[in-house]
C-alpha cells in the first residue's frame, strides 16, 4: 500500500466517522440557538466557536459533514451507474449506437455544468435529494468515456472470445466478463467524483441554492461567515479547511489507487 | 588461450516482497575463452536470462548480486554505470528477443546506430560515421541499404529489425556478443537467416559468441560448447552435439522431449512434472522429482558440479 | 462424410488508420477450400501473416467471412446451441484466455451452468472429471489463473473447451508459449484426446511439433493454401518451393 492511499484513506475514514458518529462527538443540538453566546471565538465550551445565532459551530460542522459525505457518495453512485451502463453499451456495440451515445456525451459536455446545475436547482427546488440527483446526472460523462475505452479493448481479449464460444449471450458477456474487468480505473474516478461533488454541494450551499437553513452544510456555514470575516474568522476558517481537507483526502486516495492498481496487472517472469 | 569471461560463485536473487527473496541463479562458476561459441540452454526458471543480464549488469533494481564476474579481467559487479560504459558496447554487445521493443520508434535506423557509435567515440566526423553505419548495415545482410538507412523501425520486418540490433551491438567492435533468445519471436525462415548471420559474424569478426536459448537443437547447431541450466544452476557443461554426448539425465531427457521432425505421430517421450518452484527448493537434487534415473541419494543430498556434471549418477 | 467442408473462404480486414479515411484492405484469407474427416488431426502451418489464425477464427465462429463452411453436411450456423457446442477453440495466449477475476472452479463451471444448465452436485462432479481428464488435481479449483503455471493454465483452457463436449477442437498455437518439457505433455494430451475420437485442427508455425501429432497438413502463405496432403508424404517429398523453404529452415 503506498503512502498516498494510506493518507487518503485515513482522512476519508476520519471524515466518515465524524459524520456518522456526529452525536457522539457533540452533545449540542445544531439548531439550538443561544443569542447570548453569539459569535464567540473557539473555547473549551465551544471547540470551534459559535455562529451568528449562538449555535455551536463544531456541532454544525459535524452534521455538515453528513451532508457532504452523503451527497458526495450518492451523487457519484448515480453518475457511476449511468456512466458504466452508457459506456459499456457504447463500447461493446460500436457503430451507430456508439455514435449516438458519444454525441449525446458531447452535447452534455457542451453545457456549462455549473449553470445547468443552478438552473435545475432553481426549477426543482433545493432539497438534498434533488442536489444528489442533479450532480449525479451531470457528472457521468468522464466515467462513460473511460468505461467505453476499457470495454473496447476488453472486447478483443481472448477470454471474451472464450465466453462467446461457450454460447453466452451478449448481455451475459458484458455483465460477467467485461464490466468486472473494466471497473478498476472507475474506482479511481469515483474518488475524484466524490471530491468534485463535495465542492459543488458546498458551492451551491454557499450560494443559498443548496442545503437550506437551519440544516447545516459547510457551504452555508461559509455563507453566514462571509458577513463576519473580520470578527469571526472561525466561521470561515473551519468550513473552508474542512472542504479543503475532504477534497484533498479523496483526491489523494484516488491518485494513490491509480498508481496502486496499475502495476498489479503486470506479472513478472523470472 | 585466455579466459575472456570469468565468473566465480555468482549468486543473483530477486527481492519479491519486504521479507522474501528468490534465488534466480546460484553459485555459478564459469570460464569462457576468447573465440569460443557457447550456448546456454534452459527452460523457464533455469536462470539463463538472469545470467545473461548479469554479465553486463542489466538486472532490475530489486536484484541482489553476489560473487564475481570479470570481463577481460575487469570486475563487473558493483561497478557504476559510468565505469561499465567501457565494457558495454566496447567489449561486449548484447541483443534481445524482441528487436522491435529494443528500437526507439521515433528515431530512424541511421540515428540509432550513429547514437551508439558517437557514445563511445565522441570526436568522430560525419563522413566517417556514415561510412561505418553503411558498412555495418551491409555486414548484417541488409539489402536495400539506402532505404533502410532512413527508415523507422516500424517500417521494417522482424528480421530486418533484428539485423539492425546486431549492427548496433557490433558497432563499437566488441569482442563478445551475447544473444538472448534472438530468434524466438521471428518467423521460421527468418530464424535460420539470423542464426546463420550470427555464425558468419562470429567467424569474420572472431567473436566470442554466447547464445541463450531454450531450443536445444538451436544450441547444438550454433555452438560447440553447451551449458545446460536447471533451477538456477549449471547441471552440465560440455561439448554436446547430440544426445550421445549428454551425461546429465536432464540433458538426455531434454533431447528426447524436444519437438523433433524425425518423430512420427504418437511418438512421445515425456518428462513428468514441472520445473520446480524456486521459492521452495529443498536440499536435494533439484531435478529429483522428474528424473528417470533418480535414486535414494538424489533425494537427500544436493549434488555438486563434478567434472562439469551435477549428478550423482551421470550417464 | 467429411466433418468439415470449407469452400472458397475469404476474409477481408479493412485497414484502420488514425487520421485518414482509407479504402485499404488486407485479404487475410484468400479463397481457401479444404475438407476434414472425422477423427483426423489437421495441421495448418504458416508464418506470420499467412492467415492461419484468421482461418481458425472463422471456422470457430469468432469472425464473419465470405464463402461457405459446411459442418456435417449442413451450413455452419452457430446460433444453434447444439452446433455451437460442437466446435471449440483453444487459444495461444494462456494469460488472456482466462478471466483474471474468476476462480478456476467458476471458469470451468460457467459453460456447464450456462449451456447445460447443470447445478450443484452434478456440476461439481463434472468439473472434477474434466480436471482429471487434463491431468490436474482439485487443488487448482480455488486459485486464480495468474497463480498457475503456463502449463497448468493451458490445461484449464483445454478443460474448459472439453466441458462443451465438442467434436472438433481448433487449437491455435497451443504450446508455443510453453516450456519444451511442458509442450510435450500438452501435445500428448491432444494426442490422447484425438485417440478418444476428437477431431483436431492444429494451427502452428513449428514444423517439428506437427510431425508428432498430425495426420494431414495444409501450408498457408499470405492467405492462400500453397500445399496440402498427408504429413508423411509432404515431409518426404514437398512439391511447393515455399514448403521446401520451410522444411529447410528447420534446425535439427
Amino acid at each position: 500500500m503506498n503512502k498516498m492511499v494510506i493518507t487518503g484513506a485515513t482522512i476519508v475514514t476520519l471524515l466518515v466517522i465524524m459524520a456518522v458518529c456526529a452525536p457522539l462527538f457533540s452533545s449540542y443540538d445544531y439548531k439550538e440557538q443561544n443569542i447570548a453566546e453569539r459569535l464567540q471565538p473557539p473555547s473549551s465550551k465551544h471547540l470551534m466557536g459559535t455562529d451568528e445565532y449562538g449555535r455551536d459551530v463544531f456541532t454544525r460542522m459535524l452534521y455538515g459533514a453528513r451532508i457532504s459525505m452523503s451527497v458526495g457518495l450518492i451523487a457519484v453512485l448515480i453518475a457511476t451507474f449511468i456512466g458504466i451502463i452508457l459506456g459499456s453499451i457504447s463500447g461493446y456495440f460500436g457503430g451507430v449506437v456508439d455514435n449516438i451515445i458519444m454525441r449525446f456525451v458531447d452535447i452534455v459536455l457542451t453545457i456549462p455544468t455549473l449553470f445547468l446545475i443552478l438552473i435545475l436547482v432553481v426549477f426543482l427546488g433545493p432539497s438534498i435529494f434533488n442536489i444528489m440527483l442533479i450532480i449525479g446526472l451531470t457528472s457521468w460523462t468522464d466515467i462513460a468515456r473511460i468505461m467505453r475505452a476499457e470495454v473496447m479493448s476488453l472486447k478483443k481479449i481472448a477470454f471474451v472470445d472464450a465466453a462467446r464460444l461457450i454460447g453466452l449471450r451478449k448481455r451475459e458477456i458484458i455483465l460477467r466478463h467485461i464490466i468486472p474487468n473494466a471497473v478498476s480505473p472507475i474506482f479511481v474516478y469515483m474518488t475524484f467524483g466524490i471530491s468534485g461533488a463535495i465542492l459543488i454541494e458546498s458551492g451551491l450551499s454557499f450560494l443559498g441554492l443548496g442545503v437550506q437553513p437551519p440544516q447545516p452544510s459547510w457551504g452555508n456555514i461559509l455563507t453566514a461567515g462571509k458577513d463576519y470575516i473580520h470578527s469571526a474568522w472561525w466561521m470561515i476558517a473551519y468550513p473552508g479547511f474542512a472542504i479543503f481537507l475532504s477534497v484533498f483526502g479523496f483526491n489523494i486516495l484516488g491518485e494513490g489507487l491509480r498508481d496502486y492498481l496499475n502495476p498489479k496487472l503486470k506479472k513478472e517472469d523470472l | 588461450m585466455q579466459n575472456i569471461i570469468e565468473v566465480k560463485k555468482l549468486n543473483v536473487s530477486y527481492k519479491i516482497s519486504k521479507t522474501e527473496y528468490v534465488y534466480a541463479v546460484k553459485n555459478i562458476d564459469l570460464n569462457i575463452k576468447k573465440g569460443e561459441s557457447v550456448a546456454i540452454v534452459g527452460e523457464s526458471g533455469s536462470g539463463k536470462s538472469t545470467f545473461a543480464n548479469s554479465l553486463l549488469n542489466l538486472l532490475p533494481a530489486n536484484a541482489n548480486i553476489n560473487g564475481s564476474i570479470k570481463i577481460q579481467n575487469q570486475e563487473i559487479i558493483n561497478k557504476s554505470n559510468k565505469d561499465l560504459m567501457n565494457i558495454r558496447g566496447k567489449v561486449a554487445g548484447i541483443i534481445f528477443q524482441e528487436p522491435g521493443a529494443s528500437l526507439n520508434p521515433v528515431f530512424t535506423v541511421k540515428e540509432q546506430i550513429e547514437e551508439t557509435i558517437k557514445a563511445h567515440n565522441k570526436d568522430i566526423n560525419k563522413e566517417e560515421l556514415k561510412k561505418q553505419v553503411i558498412y555495418l548495415l551491409k555486414e548484417t545482410g541488409i539489402n536495400d541499404v539506402e532505404r533502410i538507412y532512413n527508415s523507422y523501425p516500424h517500417q521494417l520486418s522482424g528480421g530486418q529489425q533484428q539485423r539492425i540490433m546486431i549492427a548496433i551491438a557490433l558497432s563499437c567492435n566488441p569482442s563478445i556478443l551475447i544473444a538472448d533468445e534472438p530468434t524466438t519471436a521471428l518467423d521460421v525462415t527468418v530464424q535460420l537467416q539470423i542464426i546463420n548471420l550470427l555464425k558468419k559474424l562470429k567467424k569474420s569478426r572472431n567473436l566470442t559468441l554466447i547464445l541463450i536459448t531454450h531450443d536445444l537443437h538451436l544450441a547444438t547447431f550454433v555452438a560447440d560448447r553447451v551449458i545446460v541450466m536447471y533451477a538456477g544452476e549449471i547441471v552440465e557443461d560440455n561439448k554436446i552435439k547430440s544426445i550421445k554426448d549428454s551425461h546429465h539425465p536432464y540433458t538426455y531427457q531434454l533431447f528426447k522431449v524436444v519437438p523433433d521432425i524425425n518423430k512420427e505421430k504418437g511418438d512421445f517421450v515425456l518428462i513428468k512434472g514441472e520445473p520446480p518452484d524456486l521459492k521452495i527448493l529443498k536440499n536435494q537434487c533439484y531435478f529429483y522429482e522428474r528424473c528417470f534415473k533418480a535414486k535414494e541419494k538424489c533425494k537427500n543430498q544436493h549434488p555438486d558440479l563434478i567434472k562439469n556434471i551435477r549428478c550423482f549418477y551421470p550417464l | 462424410m467429411a466433418l468439415l467442408l470449407v469452400k472458397n473462404l475469404k476474409k477481408i480486414f479493412k485497414v484502420e488508420r488514425l487520421f485518414k479515411e482509407t479504402k485499404d484492405f488486407v485479404v487475410a484469407v484468400d479463397d481457401v477450400s479444404f475438407y476434414l474427416e472425422k477423427g483426423r488431426v489437421l495441421a495448418v502451418v504458416g508464418e506470420s501473416g499467412s492467415g492461419k489464425t484468421t482461418l481458425a477464427r472463422c471456422i470457430a465462429g469468432l469472425e464473419d467471412y465470405e464463402g461457405e463452411i459446411l459442418y456435417k453436411g449442413k451450413k455452419l450456423e452457430f446460433k444453434d446451441k447444439n452446433i455451437r457446442r460442437q466446435i471449440q477453440y483453444v487459444f495461444q495466449d494462456t494469460y488472456n484466455s482466462l478471466n483474471p477475476r474468476m476462480k478456476i472452479k467458476d471458469i470451468l463451471a460457467e459453460p456447464l451452468y450456462f449451456h447445460f444448465k447443470m447445478q450443484s452436485e452434478k456440476l461439481n462432479e463434472k468439473v472434477i472429471k474434466y480436471l482429471e481428464d487434463v491431468g490436474l488435481k482439485e487443488d487448482v479449483l480455488n486459485k486464480y489463473s495468474y497463480e498457475l503455471s503456463g502449463g497448468q493454465r493451458q490445461r484449464i483452457v483445454i478443460a474448459r473447451a472439453l466441458t462443451m463436449e465438442p467434436e472438433l477442437i481448433i487449437a491455435d498455437e497451443p504450446v508455443s508459449s510453453l516450456d519444451v518439457s511442458i509442450q510435450a505433455q500438452i501435445l500428448k494430451l491432444f494426442y490422447d484426446l484425438n485417440k478418444k475420437g476428437l477431431t483436431i485442427i492444429f494451427i502452428t508455425h513449428d514444423l517439428r511439433t506437427v510431425k508428432s501429432i498430425a495426420d494431414e497438413i495444409i501450408i498457408m502463405r499470405q492467405g492462400k493454401i500453397v500445399e496440402r496432403g498427408k504429413v508423411c508424404e509432404i515431409y518426404k517429398k514437398p512439391e511447393n518451393d515455399y514448403t521446401k523453404k520451410l522444411l529447410e529452415a528447420v534446425i535439427g
